[in-house]
């Protein structure tokens, strides 16, 4: 199976018979590594990878055992946690950025989104804008005490605005857009005005 | 908004670190892995879609979890795994799942009980383990052919070597 013993338990996989095994190509095992003499005895000298039958078990194991490693991966591409002095934070952090990795597989999974597939970067940056419009004064009760004519509404995108976070010939040290095609499309943040 | 989405047949369960270095009773220090200290979240998971979690602590042995009278014999991680996929199943009872899991939660009761509710599953295990069949039993420094394979059924639970 492996270089070294594998031992595994399944209500799943039959042991034996004709579907127990599936043809794969498995790679020479380094000749230090743990049982390397039994294991590398099917190759012949010089050959790096050959197609052996594997159980089907141990196929399955390692095409669908990768679940929360994706969500691992996902989350530490745009990380939202700051450094903070309550313990109870980085629960908050990692249940948000669950929530917004979830979301955008499901905005994936959407019939309307099958012909493209929807940039994580994309989908971010338009839930922050997202949040923050559905955050505003008009719809917030603990701000209804302001009159409706002091609203604020998020103006036109003003696309020949260069980011307030990216000037040009200033480049910050963590820039907000990651291509510098985006540098004068980028929508500032702080952009809003009060009509 | 797990309303919108129906799980697929094929899901995880593991382990996952949030990075904290502050103090509370509740981190987990592994100096060893990539996340060396913080919370540890038992994660059932498809395709990076986190569907349950549940908190682990080492303070008190483990969250406890309500577990039915007679799941008592399970251990902390299996009343806890046990707890997120019947939670699930309970969500959706007309669908069955296979669950993928890894060493740390796989033991042969909570396995037979699982088939007991209609869930399928698969996962590693190690031969440390007290149900673990004596006859499948190695050294650890036995030399084995490249194809050795031998098997054994217990209690409705295969056992692959």
């Amino acid at each position: 199976m492996d270089s070294s013993p594998v031992t595994m338990m399944s209500t799943i996989y039959p042991l034996s018979g004709e579907n127990s095994l599936v043809l794969r190509m498995r790679k020479h095992s380094g000749n230090k590594s743990t049982n390397a003499s039994g294991a590398n005895s099917t190759f012949l000298p010089g050959e790096h990878q050959q197609g052996l039958d594997i159980p089907v078990s141990v196929d399955a194991h390692n095409q669908h055992k990768v679940g929360v490693d994706i969500a691992d991966q996902y989350r530490t591409y745009f990380d939202t946690q700051l450094i903070s002095r309550n313990n109870w934070y980085p629960l908050f952090y990692w249940i948000l950025e669950s929530a917004l990795f979830n979301s955008l597989i499901i905005y994936r999974d959407l019939p309307a989104n099958n012909e493209c597939t929807v940039n994580h970067f994309d989908f971010r940056l338009s839930s922050v804008n997202d949040l923050l419009q559905t955050g505003s004064p008009s719809t917030m009760k603990c701000f209804s005490h302001i009159p409706a004519s002091q609203t604020i509404t998020r103006s036109a995108p003003p696309y020949n605005l260069p980011c307030p976070h990216c000037l040009p010939g200033k480049l910050p040290s963590r820039p907000c857009c990651p291509s510098t095609k985006r540098y004068q499309e980028c929508i500032p943040h702080f952009g809003w005005r009060v009509e | 908004m797990q309303q919108y989405r129906v799980p697929g047949s094929n899901v995880t369960i593991d382990e996952a670190m949030i990075l904290f270095t502050g103090r509370s009773i509740h981190i987990t220090k592994m100096p060893n892995k990539p996340i060396r200290q913080g919370y540890k979240f038992v994660c059932m998971a498809e395709k990076g879609y986190v569907w349950e979690f549940h908190p682990s602590s080492n303070a008190g042995g483990g969250d406890p979890v309500d577990v039915e009278s007679h799941l008592l014999h399970l251990t902390d991680t299996g009343k806890m795994v046990h707890h997120l996929i019947r939670h699930s199943h309970q969500r959706h009872p007309k669908l069955s799942f296979n669950v993928y899991m890894d060493n740390v939660f796989t033991t042969k009761p909570l396995l037979a009980e699982l088939h007991w509710i209609g869930i399928e599953e698969y996962a590693t295990c190690r031969q440390q383990f007290q149900e673990f069949p004596k006859e499948l039993k190695i050294g650890n420094n036995a030399k084995l052919p490249y194809h050795f394979r031998s098997g054994a059924v217990h209690a409705g639970v295969a056992t692959l070597l």
